[in-house]
């Protein structure tokens, strides 16, 4: 007990001297929320226009566009307006929570997201792990920004899914789309150190091993 | 603290469009937000940053909460995300060498700020792994609870209390040398 009162005063003075935080800004960010969000809904769609930034011919752009209209048809959803709202109040027995997205009542379509996700999953997994042992070598870097761009459109095709309801797929989508973005925007000029990022980040997050556990056992139904 | 049945509601008007209501999820949430990523990071501008790009992803993905449980955690398990990727992109969370400007900063800011015991804790603190960290801060310097930590690190409740309890075991390993720890009364008594 004596053990337990120490550190409890141990942490009292740790929470006074460890990075003590100041009075949150709270407008300033608000500012800058909102005007992110503004200029956001303003942007032109589609999406893929923004990948010509990263440089990526326009044929592999269209081949990624079609892999893209291909999953989110095969899901039944095009992309929308992100405002659109799918809440509806679920028949039943009452009780105290209400889901706000419902997922259609079709199995087909959980069948497909899961086909879906298991593919994306395991490619993942393949191009990632030969990408950790790649190099910044110029032959190599050229093909990258394709790949990663595409496999990434498909990443938030999956994210933006009705379907997507799972905690634990929709955590690895969203390491997937983090890491995906990350090599998307590799620089040649600082690719070493983009690089190593890269690669502590897949290490810390075990995304490869999910990935590949993903990929290997599916995604069970009653999860979706 | 906003009730579920008062998250569901905020999240609907939110939905269709209510700035008011926008700004409502905001305040309710900000500060906690704000002071873990200032704690964890120790650096206001990045602070900022992660609390602002947090609040745009939960906004964008504000159709996807099931309701299973608390707004708060989802949008914590949201933070928790954000700011361990950037972490992972910093070497050192802490300056470990603090630079003289901000000893003299932090011996001109008052009685008591003692920057030995500080540069202490701030090394023992960067030397638990991020996992540990991260559970150490938001439980004992933030008082996140076991589930709401649970709930933002996807681990089981007892996961994110062993993780504590050796955060726990190795900080007073390395501040307790001697008893009391940290040397307390002399450290604090001008406190």
């Amino acid at each position: 007990m004596d053990d337990d009162r120490e550190f409890r005063e141990l942490a009292e003075t740790m929470a006074r001297l460890h990075n003590p935080p100041p009075p949150t800004p709270r407008d300033r960010m608000w500012g800058r929320i909102a005007a992110a969000r503004d200029a956001r809904s303003s942007a032109v769609r589609p999406r893929l226009r923004a990948r010509h930034a990263l440089g990526i011919p326009g044929w592999r752009l269209a081949a990624a566009a079609v892999a893209v209209l291909a999953v989110g048809i095969g899901l039944g959803r095009m992309n929308g307006p992100r405002m659109e709202t799918r809440m509806e109040p679920r028949m039943g027995p009452r009780t105290g929570s209400l889901p706000l997205s419902t997922t259609p009542g079709r199995p087909a379509d959980g069948d497909r997201f899961r086909l879906a996700a298991i593919d994306l999953f395991g490619r993942a997994e393949i191009v990632l792990t030969d990408f950790r042992v790649g190099s910044c070598a110029a032959r190599e870097l050229q093909t990258v920004p394709a790949w990663a761009g595409g496999m990434l459109l498909q990443t938030r095709v999956l994210l933006d899914a009705p379907q997507a309801l799972d905690p634990e797929v929709r955590a690895l989508l969203e390491d997937l789309e983090l890491v995906l973005a990350q090599i998307a925007g590799l620089s040649r000029s600082n690719c070493a150190q983009d690089m190593a990022w890269i690669r502590a980040g897949l290490r810390d997050r075990a995304t490869l091993d999910r990935l590949r556990a993903a990929a290997d056992d599916g995604i069970p139904l009653q999860s979706l | 603290m906003v009730t579920q049945g008062g998250d569901f509601h905020l999240i609907r008007r939110i939905l269709a469009g209510d700035a008011v209501a926008e700004r409502q999820l905001y305040d309710a949430h900000v500060d906690r937000v704000f002071r873990l990523a200032f704690r964890l990071t120790g650096d206001g501008a990045m602070a900022e940053d992660l609390t602002q790009d947090i609040f745009i992803r939960a906004f964008d993905r504000l159709q996807t909460f099931r309701g299973e449980g608390p707004l708060g955690a989802w949008l914590h398990r949201i933070a928790t995300s954000v700011i361990y990727s950037a972490l992972s992109k910093r070497r050192r969370v802490l300056e470990i060498e603090v630079p003289r400007e901000d000893l003299e900063q932090m011996a001109a800011a008052g009685a008591g700020q003692n920057p030995d015991l500080r540069r202490r804790i701030d090394r023992a603190v960067a030397d638990l792994d991020q996992p540990h960290r991260v559970v150490f801060v938001m439980h004992d310097l933030e008082g996140f609870t076991h589930q709401e930590i649970a709930a933002a690190m996807q681990t089981p409740v007892g996961t994110a209390k062993a993780r504590l309890s050796r955060a726990r075991r190795k900080l007073r390993g390395l501040l307790c040398e001697s008893r009391p720890c940290l040397n307390a009364e002399t450290s604090l008594g001008s406190e």
